[in-house]
């Protein structure tokens, strides 16, 4: 199928570029949108697809090509455009008030009036006109939204876009926070929405939803367009190359096998807090990769920290043969138990500094030497070089910035910063989320390595597929119990789906 | 249809434990001095409590759109300078500043200008509220000092009406602040700018994002604040017949405390005019209670610091159980 | 020239224990003067000092701290790096003004303290000050002579309650009345200077005691606001009338004295301000050119005066007059 010429489509993006301080992001990219139909845009983390988006929702201007919509061409639009154009944008991060009920969220900023006052009537029959009719969701709208799930603000959010939108609608990765049922309403949405004749704009980089929604799709890697047409014109593999650039055979490894006499690392009898966990007991044997699966709140992390001592409780803990009493994160780091969450990720990276501290950093007492503890710049750049090649790190130069390096990379280096210390037993918690898919298969092998070569891993994780490739085994958690204890053959998704949502087979 | 509306403006846990703590406050007080519960001495509390209160409905805007005003007590002294300076002649004689009612527009007009130039420089230097206005604090103090020549000036005429007229035995303050206050209730909670003002309070982001018309909407509150201001002053200055240095001075403090300690969340979108007019109230009791009673003069600071400490902590309680109150997501993906 | 040396030597015998300095030349000298803050009666101290410092024809530089002790110190720390030959200031904090005094003379720059005296008098070269002391026990004194042995309730404005003159004012009227057990003290209002909280307070003692009898406005701004209550109620009354209510303040500001011309109070206690700036501007000058001060501290009482002998003080009182 050949798209039509960009003037005459709904929306026909032509030859847009722009540049972050001399750094393009995106070059010549061209790509239509009609009436009717859903467009996939996808790609990697980095690909351009978000700079896109802000271009089209009006929060920023391209520097070179023009937008072309319903007939008429702009070199930028600024958001009173987009919204006079009935162009509405469902932002990754919701852009809801918390505070103020779902009508006021659908209606704001222009709230109907009535003699200068606020028309309640008139706003709650448009929310539910738009809640019921369009989105086919019950929610009532004079609840304050803080009260809402996430699935339910995510509607909230469609609703806010299409009461203020007739005609394109951008969905940015709509579903990161969803849960199956969920998505499932999600999708019913926008396909609703297509049948209304909006044109869609749905930008992920999940395989299985673009071939659930695509009409069509659009690739974009490194701020360029590398592909685009129908679903049947470019099945899985041939999408993944075109977003990655390169094959990704390695994803489909199995991990190595664990020796029968490995000794056992892990030893938890009966942890819980009286709160969020309640005895929870599993062993991990060297070399192991134990998976921790359950909803958000079953208290999979929870686990985690009580393991390291960030959250106080009951329990026996026994670490490589000797019992672990007074847990501390201090004392966890001390004696090989390292928790690598996903807060830590986001606030260790020292994006100022040199990547060479980055990765040196937990090395420190290591690197330091002479009777005054001076750091050795040689021993430190030495110690850096070879956690940079350990652990895949691919930077531009170990004195670049932390900056200079991609997300996947920076998330490597820390993971890998914490792995330098050769610890016993690895906490990783959500260690590939909001990473692309090259970086993703990059920490998998990470992983895996680290694992052949000893490390025990305790993996938590709310993506499915990765918890399937990488783990031996899986415990399924279940409002702070485990539930089930899945070997890798029974580990299948619909089995631990079942397990953590009702704590039963079904 | 609207008995599932919930406003933001609605009466809360905080207002009702004010009640309480207000209602045990008057009995303390009222047991120890039977001059306290008195037709004349409620009359003398509400009076007392206008100039906190109309300054509190200002402020009370201007926090729950998540910003600060701690010029406002500056306004009142500024304002009231400019007054002066427009429609007062000093008469050497008397050692007094005789005025015309011009006083009265030229003190609105300054403390909406004022105030509207801290939300000007809020926006265009894109600092913290804090420091803006920290900053116009100790300009507009500088200015007012400058023009008075920070001497006490003695006034006369009709810039006295406003804080001394009378209406059925109650001061007409009394009626101004209770004007404003229903004003400000309205405007919150039933028009859309109001409306739109809580939206920027509850998420700033989320409002660039929706298109709200912020930096206007900063306009709003911080003129309005600078309005009260500018109201307190007349009613402090009407009442007392000087403008001194020192007019103002302090203003900031007390009103914030009422606000916060009214349930309004200095973290912004959720805001309580009714609980600001009782804490105002509230204060004021306080004050007026202990000098009744011939209470020690340290003890005022220290009962006013553990009411404050009660309001954040009240405050910062109520964070805490909504955000145990956020749901449980389910997040696994297949 | 000589006129003008001849007359602080005369105004300072004429007051208290005579401190003749020596008549050096002024000439060149640059007096730093740091204010704590800018009031009413800091204008009428600022005008007496920029007389005195004139008359003895030196300049002035000045700075106003503005309640902030950080603030006094950094506008201190300039004007020596500046070059000038002595500090006065009125300190804000007494506590952290010590250092500062300190750090001043270390680097050879006289420190004169003005009005309010440090916590430790020794850290400054000269101090010169009313004596907030001896005002309280000459109002507590009158308070007692006005009673006459009769019940009398008394409301007391406490001006602050951090701050050396506030504190002394109202703690030597304590100790003066303790010798009449006539009157009670029914109200110690705090009002940080401030006239409104001084009219709160009034409004309220009245309201707890309509048969107040005397009210003690330690500083000349307060009387306003009590006048506002008073009128208010019609109590405003001269002295004289039955139910005048006894007032007495502190200061001699020209609104001091019209309030005792109007006999509408009783006592006012005026601080000699123009010979406090003279002695302060004689001692920078002295010590700058290393003469040495002795005594190191002075305080000088106020001179109290009434409806009946205003006529006859009016020439020493600095408010009462122009």
């Amino acid at each position: 199928m050949t798209p039509d010429p960009p003037e005459r489509a709904l929306l026909g993006v032509a030859s847009v570029g722009k540049s972050f301080a001399g750094i393009p992001v995106l070059q010549d990219v061209s790509f239509t949108a009609d009436r009717g139909e859903i467009l996939m845009l996808v790609g990697e983390n980095g690909a351009g697809k978000s700079t896109l988006k802000n271009i089209l929702s009006g929060l920023i201007a391209p520097d070179s090509g023009a937008v072309h919509f319903a007939g008429r061409t702009l070199a930028a639009l600024s958001p009173a455009d987009a919204d006079r154009l009935g162009i509405g944008t469902i932002h990754q991060e919701l852009s809801l008030f918390e505070n103020l009920s779902v009508a006021e969220n659908i209606h704001l900023p222009r709230l109907p009036q009535r003699f200068g006052r606020v028309d309640r009537k008139r706003m709650e029959a448009q929310s539910r006109a738009v809640l019921q009719d369009r989105l086919g969701a019950a929610i009532d709208p004079w609840t304050p939204v803080e009260e809402l799930s996430l699935g339910e603000r995510q509607m909230v959010e469609i609703a806010k876009a299409i009461h203020r939108s007739s005609s394109l609608l951008i969905l940015d990765e709509p579903t990161t926070c969803l849960s199956l049922p969920e998505r499932a309403r999600l999708f019913d949405a926008v396909r609703r929405l297509r049948d209304h004749r909006y044109a869609i704009i749905y930008i992920t980089h999940f395989m299985e939803e673009v071939y659930e929604l695509a009409d069509r799709i659009t690739v974009l890697r490194d701020g360029r367009v590398v592909g685009g047409g129908t679903p049947r014109d470019m099945p899985q593999e041939a999408l993944m190359r075109r977003m990655v650039g390169r094959d990704l055979a390695e994803l489909t490894t199995v991990p190595a096998a664990v020796a029968d006499d490995a000794p056992v690392m892990l030893e938890v009898d009966r942890l819980g807090d009286g709160v969020a966990v309640h005895e929870v007991s599993f062993c991990l044997h060297a070399g192991e990769i134990l998976g921790l699966a359950g909803l958000m709140g079953a208290g999979r992390s929870e686990v985690a920290e009580l393991l390291v001592g960030l959250r106080h409780g009951e329990g026996r803990v026994t670490l490589a043969g000797r019992a672990f009493v007074e847990r501390s994160p201090r004392m966890a780091l001390e004696r090989g138990l390292v928790l690598v969450s996903e807060d830590r990720r986001r606030d260790q990276a020292f994006l100022n500094r040199a990547v060479r501290e980055n990765l040196s950093a937990a090395m420190l007492p290591v690197v330091a030497s002479g009777p005054l503890g001076l750091l050795a710049l040689d021993r430190e750049r030495q110690a850096a070089e070879q956690a940079a090649m350990t652990f895949h790190v691919d930077h531009p130069g170990l004195e670049a910035f932390m900056l200079a390096l991609s997300g996947g990379n920076q998330q490597k280096a820390i993971v890998g910063r914490w792995l330098q210390r050769a610890p016993r037993v690895c906490i990783l918690d959500e260690p590939t989320k909001g990473v692309d898919i090259g970086a993703r298969a990059e920490m998998h092998r990470l992983i895996r390595e680290q694992a052949a070569a000893g490390v025990a891993f305790l993996l938590i994780s709310s993506d499915l597929p990765e918890m399937m490739a990488l783990a031996h085994r899986v415990l399924v958690l279940h409002k702070g119990r485990i539930v089930g204890a899945l070997s890798r053959a029974e580990a299948e998704a619909h089995r631990i789906l079942a397990l953590a949502s009702t704590g039963r087979v079904s | 249809m609207s008995g599932r509306w919930r406003p933001l403006t609605r009466v809360g846990a905080q207002v009702w434990s004010l009640v309480a703590v207000l209602a045990l406050v008057s009995v303390g007080f009222a047991s120890l001095s039977d001059r306290f519960a008195d037709l004349d001495n409620l009359r003398n509390v509400l009076l007392q409590a206008a100039p906190t209160m109309i300054g509190a409905v200002g402020m009370t805007l201007v926090i729950a759109a998540r910003g600060i005003d701690l010029s406002i007590g500056a306004i009142a002294n500024l304002a009231l300078a400019l007054a002066l300076l427009g429609a007062g002649t000093r008469s050497e004689a008397a050692l007094a500043t005789d005025t015309t009612w011009l006083v009265y527009p030229i003190a609105i007009a300054s403390g909406l200008a004022l105030g509207t130039l801290n939300a000007v420089a809020t926006n265009v230097l894109r600092l913290s509220a804090l420091i803006t206005t920290l900053g116009t604090l100790t300009l507009y103090r500088g200015l007012g000092l400058h023009i008075t020549a920070a001497g006490l000036i003695a006034v006369r005429g009709p810039i006295l009406a406003f804080g001394r007229a009378q209406l059925w035995g109650i001061g007409v303050p009394v009626f101004a602040a209770v004007l404003m206050a229903v004003a400000g209730w309205v405007f919150l909670s039933e028009t859309p700018t109001g409306r739109r003002l809580l939206a920027v309070g509850g998420s700033p982001r989320s409002a660039v994002e929706t298109g709200l018309r912020t930096e206007r909407l900063l306009v709003v509150a911080y003129a309005a604040s600078g309005l009260c201001g500018a109201i307190a002053g007349l009613i402090l200055v009407g009442r007392v017949g000087v403008v001194n240095p020192d007019l103002g001075y302090g203003m900031e403090f007390t009103v914030i405390t009422a606000v916060v300690l009214g349930g309004t969340s200095l973290f912004g979108g959720r805001a309580s005019m009714f609980g600001t007019v009782l804490a105002s109230l509230l204060l004021t009791t306080i004050d007026n209670g202990m000098t009744l009673i011939g209470a020690d003069p340290y003890a005022y600071d220290v009962v006013r610091g553990v009411i404050l400490l009660i309001a954040v902590s009240a405050d910062a309680a109520s964070a805490h159980m909504r955000s145990r109150r956020s749901p449980v997501i389910p997040e696994l993906r297949a | 020239m000589r006129k003008a040396y001849l007359q602080i030597g005369l105004a300072a015998a004429l007051l208290t224990a005579p401190t003749a300095f020596d008549a050096a030349s002024a000439k060149d000298i640059t007096i730093g003067v740091s204010f704590d803050k800018i009031e009413p009666f800091r204008v009428a101290e600022k005008k007496a000092l920029t007389d005195a410092i004139e008359a003895a024809h030196a300049k002035m530089d000045f700075a106003n701290a503005d309640k902030d002790a950080q603030r006094q110190a950094s506008q201190v720390d300039t004007m020596v790096s500046q070059g000038v030959s002595a500090i006065i200031a009125i300190p804000w904090d007494i506590e952290a003004a010590n250092d500062l005094a300190r750090s001043t003379i270390a680097a050879g720059i006289p420190f004169v303290s003005l009005d309010q005296a440090l916590s430790d008098l020794k850290s400054v070269t000269y101090h010169i000050g009313g004596d907030p002391c001896a005002d309280g026990k000459v109002a507590g004194e009158f308070f007692v002579k006005a009673a006459a042995g009769k019940p009398f309730k008394l409301l007391e404005l406490q001006g602050g309650l951090a701050n050396d003159n506030g504190i002394r004012r109202s703690r030597c009227l304590d100790d003066a009345l303790k010798a009449a057990p006539n009157i009670t003290i029914v109200a110690q209002v705090p009002t940080d200077w401030n006239p409104q909280k001084a009219l709160d307070g009034t409004e309220n003692a009245l309201q707890a005691h309509p048969d107040l009898a005397g009210i003690y406005a330690p500083w000349n701004d307060a009387l306003q606001g009590v006048f506002s209550v008073l009128k208010a109620k019609n109590l405003l009354l001269p002295v004289g009338d039955p139910k005048h209510i006894t007032i007495v303040s502190i200061d001699g500001t020209p609104l001091g004295c019209k309030a005792v011309r109007d006999r509408l109070i009783d006592l006012e206690i005026a601080t000699p301000l123009p010979e406090m700036s003279r002695r302060a501007v004689a001692a920078a000058i002295k010590a700058s050119q290393g003469g040495k001060i002795e005594p190191q501290a002075e305080f000088l009482p106020g001179i109290p005066y009434g409806p009946d002998n205003v006529k006859a003080m009016a020439s020493k009182i600095w408010g009462c007059q122009g």
